[in-house]
């Protein structure tokens, strides 16, 4: 986008929570970044205006904690391509993708597969979440260090929940040294049972 | 001396140095042609090891036979511990033989303490699971000496699995009693809580604790002292914590690289290190018999005046 070219998006509610401001304000964009946001911004001759429904919102853009963008491994699922497009017709600029891929994202490799294909893509911003336990299986530390260099964000077994408390404190330990969050899909396995099926298959339907 | 040498703390720091001091002179008999000196001729050592030793019970036995004593050494694999005899029962029965010193290694930290209340033989302590190992620190400290001249001032920084080292728990005590500055580094999930009580600094980044160090001290990751995975694998540890010649150009260009032994190169030491011109590993076993030497002579021999 050349930077001289100037559009006015005008006639949606704006949201701009960082600057208190919610109603109805025109939005001046020159080349990739936001001008001006105001009320009656005057257009001049070499701008494009937009105008919006008054039903549309206007905001930054919406980060996803928790996707599944399913690959690699089940791709006919979901791909890093469709779930990133899908994202971006939401309104969601960025997203942070569940390990539970096959193989899962417990090394540099899966991680890397990851970031190149949401770089091919071009859409949302991908941030990887890294496995808490090699393979998900609770057992052993997945290498997390090397998650961490190749640009995972945070740490978690998402649907296998860390089982044990000691694991849990390894983790706690371990990712703390770089500075990594360990997110708890916080569920007991063995109170679970045929519960399971109708509480928690919602919560992991992806946004 | 006090009768028994079970950790750093029976040791005043005179006595420390008067054991560095006299393990210089013990260095010279094992450079002799025939290696032997009568001074605790008639004394009967008995080395008690309840766990696999290469090292340290080898450089007790040649420390004794040196000193011309009286030694056996007992493999609890063929003894009577494998028909269910306890530590104390064991010590016992052979208290009643009447030895002058029991060198015991063993598992459970404290077992030292247990044998010095039920025995009148004198103790050392040759390494009790994860509490001591008082001859090392001070064998340590004695190759520190002869190549820093000093211990006060010197950055000395441990690496490795300081969870379960008595290494470390002797080096710690010793060291900083001597004035050195003492780092201690490794994973998180590795290091002791508390440790920073005893006034040593705790860092978790390996370039941090290398930093302008005048000795590094390597520690093995003690695998067989280990419930479940304190860390990934043994790759993402050697990338993370192991001593390479990038860390090592971190630390002062005069610094020393020492490992208790035994060493798994590729793991928390690249061979290139190792086997290079910092490494002072087997001059650490060669000092070791000396050390020893000095600590039966102080404890058996020495204390009459010999």
């Amino acid at each position: 986008m050349s930077r001289s070219l100037k559009r006015l998006y005008r006639g949606a509610r704006v949201v701009d929570p960082v600057n208190q401001r919610d109603g109805l304000f025109d939005v001046l964009v020159e080349g990739d970044r936001i001008a001006r946001v105001g009320r009656n911004i005057p257009a001049g001759g070499d701008v494009t205006v937009v105008e919006l429904a008054a039903d549309l919102v206007v905001c930054p853009g919406l980060i996803d904690m928790h996707v599944h963008l399913r690959e690699p491994g089940q791709e006919h699922k979901e791909t890093v391509a469709t779930g990133t497009a899908a994202a971006v017709a939401g309104g969601f600029t960025a997203v942070a993708c569940m390990p539970n891929t096959n193989p899962v994202n417990d090394n540099a490799g899966v991680t890397e597969y990851i970031l190149k294909k949401a770089a091919e893509a071009g859409l949302a911003r991908v941030y990887p979440i890294g496995a808490v336990s090699r393979g998900q299986q609770g057992e052993q530390l997945a290498d997390i260090a090397e998650l961490k260099q190749a640009g995972c964000v945070a740490l978690t077994d998402d649907g296998r929940p860390v089982a044990t408390a000691i694991l849990m404190r390894r983790a706690l330990e371990y990712a703390g040294m770089f500075n990594l969050l360990v997110i708890e899909h916080c569920e007991e396995q063995t109170l679970k049972a045929d519960a399971w099926r109708t509480k928690v298959s919602t919560h992991r339907r992806w946004a | 001396m006090k009768k028994d040498l079970l950790g750093i703390g029976d040791l005043t720091t005179d006595e420390i140095y008067r054991v560095l001091d006299t393990a210089e002179a013990m260095r010279e008999i094992g450079q002799r042609p025939i290696k032997k000196v009568p001074t605790l001729r008639g004394k009967t050592v008995v080395n008690l090891f309840y766990e696999a030793s290469t090292r340290t019970r080898t450089s007790f036995e040649i420390a004794e036979k040196r000193l011309s004593a009286d030694t056996l050494s007992i493999a609890v694999a063929t003894s009577s511990a494998q028909k269910g005899e306890t530590l104390a029962d064991t010590a016992l029965n052979l208290e009643a033989m009447a030895p002058d010193m029991i060198v015991l290694r063993h598992a459970s930290s404290g077992a030292g303490h247990l044998l010095s209340r039920i025995c009148k033989s004198r103790i050392i302590n040759a390494g009790d699971g994860m509490h001591e190992h008082p001859t090392q620190a001070l064998l340590d400290a004695f190759t520190i000496r002869e190549h820093k001249k000093r211990i006060d001032g010197l950055k000395v920084a441990i690496v490795g699995d300081l969870l379960h080292s008595r290494v470390l728990r002797s080096n710690v005590l010793l060291l900083t009693r001597l004035g050195a500055e003492v780092w201690v580094c490794g994973p998180a999930t590795l290091v002791p809580t508390g440790i920073e009580q005893c006034g040593v600094r705790v860092s978790t980044s390996i370039a941090e604790a290398v930093a302008d160090a005048d000795v590094i001290m390597m520690l093995r990751i003690q695998q067989e002292r280990m419930q479940g995975a304190f860390f990934p694998s043994l790759r993402e540890y050697f990338h993370t914590f192991g001593m390479t010649a990038a860390r090592v150009a971190l630390a002062r260009p005069d610094v020393i690289i020492m490992h208790p032994g035994p060493m798994n190169r590729g793991v928390e030491i690249a061979s290139d290190v190792a086997d290079g011109r910092s490494s002072v590993i087997l001059e650490q076993v060669a000092n070791g018999v000396a050390v020893r030497m000095a600590v039966l002579y102080l404890l058996g021999g020495g204390r009459e005046g010999d």
